[in-house]
């Protein structure tokens, strides 16, 4: 551990303070968009925008290595397909209800399947796994950049519109009926979740975001008592199992992403545990 | 059936030959029938009768393929802060976070403004009023989860009644609740009367409370919506209705302008 906080301060190490950095600043939105979907239930929907990211950084690494368009970053090629998704899923679940899930895990599938055939097809060698489970080693100063701005846009959504986000996300319906724009808020969330998995695809990849999105949230909610102190909670564990995660995967030489989401896991299953037996006890008491 | 105490000639809603369908299947046909201000109205009918449908047009929840409905003069879209709402079962999330306080003040939002109706001193004045109309003052800061079937309904009855509406609507209310629950939530209900309009909807076809004005009956006909005469019952557990419950004469069809004739 001790190596680790050497490394921080060591000069010539600017990625491990990057990856520090980035962590602290993926935490507040891995705390407030993952603790609305935990409250929305939507994490499917996160998961198959998520997925769906693979096809466009396949297909921006197929055109800008082929020649067919310059220096196309993967980047772009992931916002693409995660606006597309995001819109899509959104008008299947707001207007066509019915099939809702399989259009869902079409694009799911569609999305991976496309990413996989482009890199396939990318002249010299393509490593999905990079972008599958991420390289918190690969975030540079533009990206924490772009991180601290999406995290300023989303706490500023937060905050201005809590209420009808509280009312939204608790009982649509009634919300409707107050004319709060519940289609709207969807949509919106969606697309914020879109930008956010893009950017954290590079920190804790593709497949893991949808983890790191639902377990801290997942966690606070254990003893949260409204969506605010449910946000706070999920990005202060998030802020803790990022830290932890780096540190213990620089002294034990392993992938930083999965251990961050390892110890998540982990700290989720012992909560869900504590909490059932708690939940038993108090029905024996009964 | 008891005159209303407040009820004018001006009406509160209106159905004009209303016609309804999801796809190819028909719920509404040519339905009219109105409440006037201030009347305490029953909309009964057995399941899959339309009568959620109706509610939903009157939310402007839905939209009528056919004819035109009016809250307060206005279209259902455009009344809707008028309205406070009851929902029959909502599906709510049981491990949502939060407080039973946070909940009835979500009545008292209003579109996508900043919630200054919420934070005002007269905001927080109607919110503590409504609290102790509902019975709920002592459990604002108890978890909305950690509630009984009875207690979360008198919630969701405060949330509405936080929007101060003209027109309350509650859809099957007292379903699932304890005769002690409904008998609280009749009491509530009673304070209002005369000065909100009230339409409760109920799957009960034979009784209605003896708050009742005007009783109309969804799917009789041919999808339509009959108003019918009630009488003083004689065997029924007056506990189940907040009171001496009144039995719907089926047999009885009355002419749903005559109210308005009569004022004229």
């Amino acid at each position: 551990m001790a190596d680790y906080f050497i490394a921080l301060v060591d000069p010539s190490m600017p990625f491990i303070r990057n990856a520090l950095l980035a962590g602290l600043l993926s935490s507040i939105l891995f705390g407030l968009l993952g603790s609305i979907v935990t409250v929305k239930r939507i994490a499917g929907l996160a998961g198959a925008i998520s997925h769906a990211v693979l096809g466009g950084i396949g297909m921006a690494l197929y055109l800008s290595a082929s020649g067919k368009v310059q220096n196309l970053p993967p980047i772009l090629g992931a916002l693409l397909f995660a606006i597309v998704s995001a819109i899509i899923i959104g008008f299947v679940s707001l207007k066509a209800k019915q099939r809702e899930d399989t259009v869902i895990n079409a694009l799911w599938a569609i999305g991976m399947s496309l990413g996989v055939l482009f890199l396939a097809k990318t002249p010299g060698y393509a490593d999905p796994t990079a972008y599958l489970f991420g390289n918190i080693l690969l975030v540079t100063e533009k990206d924490l950049v772009l991180l601290a701005l999406l995290d300023v846009l989303t706490l500023f959504l937060a905050w201005r519109y809590y209420p009808q986000l509280e009312a939204s996300a608790f009982d649509e319906d009634f919300a409707k009926t107050r004319s709060i724009a519940t289609d709207h808020i969807f949509i919106a969330i969606l697309i914020l979740t879109a930008l956010a998995v893009v950017l954290l695809q590079t920190f804790v990849g593709i497949v893991m975001v949808i983890a790191m999105l639902t377990l801290p949230a997942g966690t606070a909610g254990f003893w949260a008592k409204s969506l605010a102190s449910m946000m706070t909670g999920a990005c202060i564990l998030s802020l803790l199992f990022t830290f932890s995660g780096l540190a213990s995967s620089w002294a034990l030489d392993l992938p930083a992403g999965a251990m961050v989401v390892v110890i998540a896991g982990a700290v989720f299953l012992v909560f869900s545990a504590v909490s059932a037996v708690k939940r038993r006890g108090s029905r024996v008491r009964q | 059936m008891t005159e209303p105490i407040n009820a004018t000639k001006e009406t509160a809603f209106r159905f004009d030959k209303v016609s309804f369908s999801y796809a190819e299947d028909e719920i509404l046909k040519n339905v009219s029938f109105h409440v006037h201000k201030g009347e305490f109205a029953a909309l009964i009918g057995k399941n899959g009768s339309g009568k959620t449908t109706v509610l939903r047009l009157l939310l402007g929840l839905a939209q009528a393929q056919k004819g035109k409905i009016t809250v307060f003069g206005k279209s259902p879209g455009e009344a809707r802060s008028s309205i406070g709402y009851v929902p029959q079962n909502p599906v709510l999330d049981p491990a949502f976070p939060i407080s039973v306080s946070r909940v009835v003040s979500m009545g008292r939002l209003k579109g996508m403004a900043k919630p200054s109706r919420i934070n005002s001193i007269e905001g927080r004045d109607v919110l503590d009023r409504i609290l102790e109309l509902t019975e709920l003052a002592d459990l604002t800061h108890r978890p909305y989860s950690a509630l009984s079937g009875g207690q979360k309904r008198r919630v969701l009855v405060a949330r509405a009644l936080a929007a101060e509406p003209l027109l309350l609507v509650l859809d099957e209310p007292t379903a699932n609740m304890d005769a002690e629950s409904e008998a609280r939530l009749y009491a509530t209900l009673k304070n209002l009367k005369g000065n909100t309009t009230v339409l409760i909807v109920t799957h009960d076809t034979g009784y209605v409370s003896s708050l009742t004005d005007a009783v109309f009956c969804a799917g009789a006909g041919d999808k339509g919506i009959v108003k019918h005469d009630v009488r003083p019952a004689k065997h029924t557990a007056s506990e189940l209705y907040g009171g001496e419950a009144l039995e719907v004469l089926h047999d009885t069809r009355l002419d749903n302008e005559k109210c308005c004739k009569e004022a004229d």
